[in-house]
């Protein structure tokens, strides 16, 4: 594990450019960046499974979000990646060598710990250059390769000259820079975030996502995190993991997984919806006199549909269109969030343009929906 | 490190990313099994060594069982006033800020700082016929030469730190606002204390206790000088147990000492018990 | 009505002055009695003379062998219980398997035996009828009534201290920074020497405190396997009995005050690391 000097400088890389293209980041890598694949993993914790034969491929260089709520396994995936835990079936493959059973310290893993888990009688930059520090002695830098690589890295994540600082004397979001900075210093083949800006207030997370777009961009280090949070998930990452109960449920770009959920759970989970019960036959799916396009699907299951594809009826009583009582509207920017209750009770949530809401008549009155897309999904 | 393999020798070895399990736990089974278990085994071995009615005649003698009685008697009633103004002590020490606080405070670790033998001809000069306490105490009556006042005062010192020391943390993390909470749902100050403070003092009380009376058990330094050692009126079991070592009785010591650490360990099994129930009476 | 809820709050923040008061003065009495005069008393009668024959004690031949091999006894058997506790801790506080309770309930095991049951098993193992005493006599060893015996006896009633303290400090701490430490390539003896012992060692110097004062003043299971001899194999806590059964009260409470004084040393310590242990054990950054 030799010392390769020099870290990949911001110069050059437009972020608006890797945003809007979404290409695998521009070359400057140092070494090509590394494919993970997770093969048939299984795990459990005391008495239940953590993980159930979990497959994963994570392409050389992207940005993978591993998605899910507490306790579906996310970060106990992240901890077999990094060599924390260890799996009781199963492989894990760097580039195609297995190190299932491999120490985490021979894996080249930079690791993010939600609680930051800094070392906190040592400075921010005894703390950067730590990995640097502990290697063997032939494969040591000199003490002034490893102060300039702190400097680089201070440099990286905006902390210049706080590198005399202790972890103590820092504010959350600065911490959480240490970490990132700290883990990067290895100069990891993968970068593994675990809940990274779980702990921090609204402001600063938003400023931390963009911040790590960055760092991935200029670094271009295969990078894992997880998060329980839909928006920081979509927002960040190429492509999405979405986790339940131990199992993936689907894997693919944001837009994917949003526009074509792979299962109800990614559905009512990812981005908000409508839900409803009812029965699939011939093709359609009915719940009251709620009907949605279904193909393939036969007996009871469940749509869910998104509030921005509730449309108001072109006129009062158009044909498919559903009788409701327009309830609370709340003007959020250029949109216009409603509520109304249908004719049989039930709650609908959508969203107009504001332009359109402007024509809504007062809450209380009636008003005409359709809903013309739906997914729908089989209840087993 | 690009070729970072796996340790297929041994997978199952690997159960944690932190390192040194094995070693350290290994150094650990070995020191204790040396140190303690083996030794243990071996009062074990010599006692049982004995028929069982040869056991019965030295380990339950008139005069054994008599400092059985005399140890768990004076230990209990020592860990009964300690339990009550150690709590009482640890509360004043939480809940009040007078000056000397914190010497006072000091000064509770006493009997753990001060070697027993010191502490035993101490309270023996302290409470003996020319003693501070002792001369008035006896012109009024009261003597604590071969008998179980004395014993019990040696054992209230030995035992005065460990119920302080559990309550004391409990108290201070016992937020005021649960019971301010209490009082402000129209609880009185005594139903306050009786139902929830008490409560959640209860295990770390008892288990203040249940140390103090281990320790009064097999405590033996500090009793000595003061209890006169009468056998059948003063005479604890660990004094007993050296007697017999004296005469170079070996079983006989090694059958008393197991009747002692079964005491102990049943004691201990009961505390653990009640602690485990009660923990999961709180928390259901 | 407004008035009630100020009046409740008043309540619940400070109990009546005379109950304070009352508490207050019963704990003074309490400790007075059982910790103050018994202290006065050492002092008292070791200086009952003036300080001429208090020190002549404590200066005298037998006197400093006792001190010495106190102190000997606590130079081994200190380091010792440091190493296991710290072993034994890092095993069962940063690791999961099973027995690992048990474990704990046997480390705790010896606080729940008499001194004098501690001293009686090393006779029984390594006593001339013990297990090894026949081989131990043939070759001209001697563990019981000399030094290994002492320091096995201590060693055994002061067990659990350090491990006691540090057990409950590094589960506290979790695994997080050893296993962010392993990560970025360390060693296990990289990751606790740099990262675990620089968090620990106040609770360390804690545990070792304790174990240190428990060790210097052993009685009952030194008392068992020291054999008494004047001079060669008494601790100071032995000397104290012997020059108190030979009526030599000077003598007695002039080593006694010399032990005192370490056990008030020890208590200021303590208070002393008590007072720095919060912010520098502390965890969660």
């Amino acid at each position: 594990m030799a010392y390769e000097p020099g870290v990949p400088t911001l110069a050059g890389v437009s972020e608006e450019r890797r945003l809007t293209t979404g290409q695998s980041p521009p070359p400057p890598p140092l070494r090509a960046p590394l494919a993970i694949r997770v093969e048939e993993v299984r795990k459990s914790f005391a008495r239940y499974p953590a993980l159930n034969d979990v497959s994963l491929d994570v392409r050389p260089g992207e940005l993978l979000a591993l998605l899910g709520p507490s306790g579906s396994g996310k970060t106990t995936l992240l901890r077999l990646i990094a060599g924390l835990d260890f799996p009781e079936a199963g492989a894990i493959r760097f580039d195609g060598v297995d190190v299932t059973f491999a120490a985490a310290a021979q894996r080249g893993v930079g690791f993010v710990f939600q609680q930051y888990a800094l070392f906190r009688h040592m400075t921010v930059a005894q703390n950067i250059s730590f990995g640097l520090d502990v290697r063997k002695r032939l494969l040591r830098p000199t003490p002034a390769v490893r102060k300039a690589r702190v400097e680089e890295l201070l440099k990286l994540v905006e902390l210049d000259g706080l590198g005399g600082r202790r972890p103590a004397q820092l504010s959350g979001g600065q911490r959480q820079r240490v970490a990132l900075a700290r883990a990067l210093a290895v100069e990891p083949r993968v970068l593994l975030l675990d809940e990274p800006f779980g702990a921090l207030d609204a402001t600063v997370r938003k400023s931390l996502r963009r911040e790590l777009r960055r760092i991935h961009a200029a670094t271009g280090v295969t990078t894992l995190f997880v998060t329980h949070d839909q928006d920081e998930a979509l927002e960040l990452a190429d492509r999405v993991a979405v986790l339940n109960k131990g199992r993936i449920e689907q894997v693919g770009t944001p837009s994917e997984v949003y526009v074509a959920p792979a299962s109800a759970f990614v559905a009512g989970f990812v981005g908000e919806a409508n839900r409803f019960e009812g029965a699939v036959a011939d093709g359609l799916f009915r719940s009251g006199s709620i009907r949605l396009p279904a193909a393939g699907i036969e007996g009871r299951a469940v749509a869910f549909v998104r509030p921005h594809t509730v449309r108001l009826a072109p006129e009062p009583g158009a044909a498919g269109s559903l009788a409701a009582t327009l309830g609370r509207q709340v003007a959020n920017g250029p949109l216009t969030r409603c509520e109304a209750r249908l004719a049989d009770g039930r709650d609908v949530e959508f969203v107009l343009s504001h332009a359109t809401a402007e024509g809504l008549p007062p809450a209380g009155n009636a008003i005409w929906l359709t809903f013309d897309h739906g997914h729908v999904f089989a209840v087993p | 490190m690009a070729t970072a393999t796996a340790d297929r020798g041994r997978p199952w070895r690997r159960r944690s990313a932190v390192p040194g399990l094995g070693l350290t736990l290994g150094v650990t089974v070995s020191i204790l099994s040396l140190v303690v278990l083996i030794p243990l085994a071996a009062v074990a071995a010599r006692g049982l060594s004995l028929s069982p009615e040869s056991f019965a005649r030295v380990a339950f003698s008139q005069r054994a069982v008599h400092a059985y009685l005399l140890s768990l008697g004076t230990a209990l009633i020592a860990a009964v006033i300690n339990a009550l103004l150690g709590v009482l002590t640890a509360w004043v020490l939480v809940r009040n800020r007078f000056p000397g606080r914190r010497l006072l405070d000091s000064l509770v670790d006493l009997p753990f700082a001060l070697p027993t033998a010191v502490a035993g001809i101490s309270l023996a000069t302290l409470y003996g016929p020319n003693g501070w306490l002792g001369a008035p105490l006896a012109r009024a009556g009261i003597t604590f030469a071969n008998n179980a006042g004395g014993i019990i005062i040696a054992l209230t010192f030995i035992g005065l730190p460990f119920v302080v020391r559990t309550v004391e943390p409990v108290l201070r993390d016992l937020a005021a606002d649960v019971e301010e909470a209490s009082a402000s749902l129209g609880a009185t100050r005594l139903q306050t204390l009786i139902r929830v403070v008490a409560p959640s003092l209860a295990p770390a009380w008892i288990t203040g206790f249940a140390l103090a009376f281990a320790r009064g058990v097999g405590e033996y330094g500090s009793v000595i000088f003061i209890a006169g050692n009468m056998p059948y009126r003063s005479e604890i079991t660990p004094l007993l147990i050296t007697i017999e070592l004296e005469q170079f009785d070996y079983a006989a010591a090694s059958a008393i000492a197991l009747v002692m650490l079964g005491l102990s360990f049943a004691l201990l099994l009961i505390v653990n018990t009640g602690q485990a129930w009660m923990r999961r009476s709180t928390e259901a | 009505m407004t008035a009630v809820p100020s009046r409740t709050r008043a309540r619940t923040d400070t109990d009546p002055l005379w109950l304070r008061v009352l508490a207050l003065t019963l704990v003074i009495g309490f400790l007075g009695v059982m910790i103050l005069l018994p202290l006065a008393t050492v002092f008292v009668q070791g200086l009952s003379r003036g300080l001429a024959p208090a020190w002549a004690a404590i200066r005298e031949h037998d006197a400093l062998a006792a001190l010495q091999l106190t102190l000997l006894i606590a130079a081994i058997s200190v380091p010792f219980n440091a190493v296991f506790g710290v072993c034994a801790s890092w095993a069962v506080a940063k690791h999961d398997f099973p027995g690992k309770s048990l474990l704990v309930s046997l480390i705790d095991l010896p606080f729940s035996v008499s001194p004098v049951v501690a001293g009686l098993i090393y006779v029984l193992v390594f006593g001339l009828q013990g297990w090894f005493g026949p081989w131990l006599q043939a070759h001209n060893i001697s563990i019981i009534f000399a030094v290994p015996g002492i320091v096995l006896a201590t060693i055994f009633v002061t067990f659990p201290f350090v491990a006691r303290e540090l057990i409950p400090l590094m589960e506290a701490q979790g695994t997080d920074e050893e296993e962010a430490a392993v990560s970025m390539g360390a060693s296990g003896l990289m990751t606790f020497l740099r990262v675990t012992a620089p968090n620990i060692r106040w609770g360390l110097a804690y545990g070792v405190l304790l174990c240190n004062a428990r060790a210097m003043g052993e009685f009952g299971a030194v008392s068992v396997v020291s054999g008494h001899i004047r001079g060669r194999t008494d601790t100071m806590p032995l000397h104290v009995e012997i020059l108190y059964n030979e009526y030599d009260f000077v003598g007695a409470f002039a080593v006694a005050g010399l032990l005192c004084l370490m056990a008030l040393g020890t208590l200021a310590l303590k208070a002393l690391l008590e007072i720095a242990r919060p912010e520098l054990d502390s965890h969660g950054v």
